[in-house]
């Protein structure tokens, strides 16, 4: 398997810089290439220059929240979403759902559940290729 | 009416002195005569909204740091890419200052319930500004030296006693000084001034550090507002401080303004009465006046009244 095919590319679109490096360095660790995106502005700017294969969106942020990027995005593209939120009200859910997310995860989210649900979403089903790490082992 | 019938209860909302004031109103027959009750509950209303507020606010204030710890936690377990030894020490420093995050919500969170359950009814006393900054910039020079900021000190001599709180006095003056430090930049210095100007108290707090955006700035005070400047700069907090300085300079007769632009830094004066203060009203409410027997049955009634409404707010629907 020398010649893999391109990484599968993740979006990650949080105002938490924290989060957002916490889930890069996860996904790049096992061979996802990651987009950061500070909001929902940003993230719709970055989308019109690449479409990623899945995209992780955080509702909670100043601005456009998610929600209503999620809204957005579907206007033009049917790229799997899934919002992540520190709300675990049920309304949130089924708004999020309404606003066309794939998924929902909410807050404090395992970064392991994260891989798993965003593999879940990926269009090929064998993507076992994309999960060796990155680096190799000293 | 029989004697001794009541009346239902009317919650109105009035204006007073353009500001509007929840009134339970009620009329009954105490024996002798109507009775025609007006009690003031806007604190306990007001008390409703600050628990509806925290309940729909704090959930997300305590989520993001936990995400943030389990986050950092999880990658210090992961098999893959943990041979690093200096990331792994910046995970750990991340999952130490999320902690001191969380434990300053909980003790910002306790000193505004505290505040609020207790507004009007502080104890008042002599008490020297000298000692309380004194407390508070001694206190804060760890924090001071974690991020390399000096502190700088000019209180004037034989400054007046003023009649404050002194816990009060320390959380307002905690809270900014620890603003100051937390927005300057690294090598960077606060001033804490104090002096005797005509019958007040002046007490200043002064960074040059990020500041605040214009747009900001009518926010400041606001619960669990955060500003664009401290989002964008990554410097976290709980929207919870200036809360805090505001309702301490408040219960002091007190008044503050604050100057700041976006990169120069932040200056906020506290205006503090040292004589002529107006004293501190005891528990709004009920008006004791035991002398007279009809006053004292209008006042059980009314208190009364007042705990049935403080009931019906903890389990409305249930009684009244």
């Amino acid at each position: 398997m020398d010649q893999a095919p391109r990484p599968w590319i993740v979006m990650i679109v949080d105002d938490d810089a924290l989060i957002r490096s916490a889930l890069t360095i996860y996904m790049n660790n096992r061979g996802y290439e990651v987009i950061g995106a500070v909001d929902g502005s940003d993230c719709l700017t970055k989308l019109s220059t690449v479409m990623p294969d899945v995209i992780l969106l955080d509702v909670m942020m100043p601005g456009l929240d998610g929600r209503e990027t999620c809204r957005l995005i579907r206007e033009f593209s049917q790229v799997p979403i899934i919002l992540l939120t520190a709300r675990a009200q049920k309304t949130a859910r089924e708004l999020g759902m309404a606003a066309g997310a794939n998924g929902y995860i909410t807050k404090p989210v395992s970064l392991k559940e994260v891989e798993a649900r965003v593999r879940a979403l990926l269009p090929s089903p064998t993507s076992d290729s994309t999960n060796a790490p990155a680096s190799t082992s000293p | 009416m029989i004697t001794g019938e009541r009346v239902p209860s009317k919650e109105v909302t009035l204006m007073y002195s353009d500001r509007p004031c929840d009134v339970l109103l009620g009329v009954a027959p105490p024996g002798a005569g109507f009775l025609l009750s007006l009690a003031d509950i806007t604190q306990i209303k007001e008390a409703d909204r600050f628990k509806s507020d925290i309940v729909t606010n704090v959930s997300h204030e305590f989520r993001t740091p936990l995400a943030i710890i389990k986050a950092y936690s999880e990658l210090l377990m992961d098999e893959v890419g943990a041979e690093d030894a200096s990331l792994r020490r910046e995970f750990l420093s991340v999952i130490d200052s999320e902690t001191d995050r969380l434990a300053d919500l909980v003790s910002n969170l306790l000193d505004l319930a505290r505040l609020e359950a207790r507004r009007g009814v502080e104890e008042m006393a002599p008490v020297a500004i000298t000692d309380i900054v004194d407390d508070v910039v001694a206190e804060a020079r760890f924090q001071a030296d974690a991020r390399n900021v000096a502190i700088d000190t000019q209180v004037a001599a034989a400054l007046p006693s003023i009649m404050g709180n002194k816990p009060l006095l320390v959380i307002m003056l905690r809270n900014l000084l620890g603003n100051a430090i937390k927005f300057s930049h690294s090598g960077g210095r606060v001033e804490v001034s104090a002096k005797h100007v005509g019958n007040s108290l002046l007490l200043k707090v002064t960074d040059y550090g990020i500041g605040v955006a214009e747009a900001d700035l009518p926010h400041l005070f606001d619960k669990f507002y955060r500003s664009t400047t401290a989002q964008v700069a990554g410097i976290r907090g709980t929207g919870i401080g200036l809360v805090l300085v505001k309702q301490a300079v408040e219960a002091h007769h007190g008044a503050i303004t604050e100057e700041s632009h976006a990169d120069l830094g932040t200056c906020f004066t506290v205006t503090l009465p040292t004589r002529g203060a107006p004293p501190m009203v005891a528990a709004k409410g009920v008006e004791r006046q035991p002398d007279s027997e009809f006053a004292r049955r209008s006042n059980r009634w009314h208190g009364d009244l007042y705990s049935e409404h403080e009931a019906w707010i903890r389990h409305p629907g249930r009684g009244s």
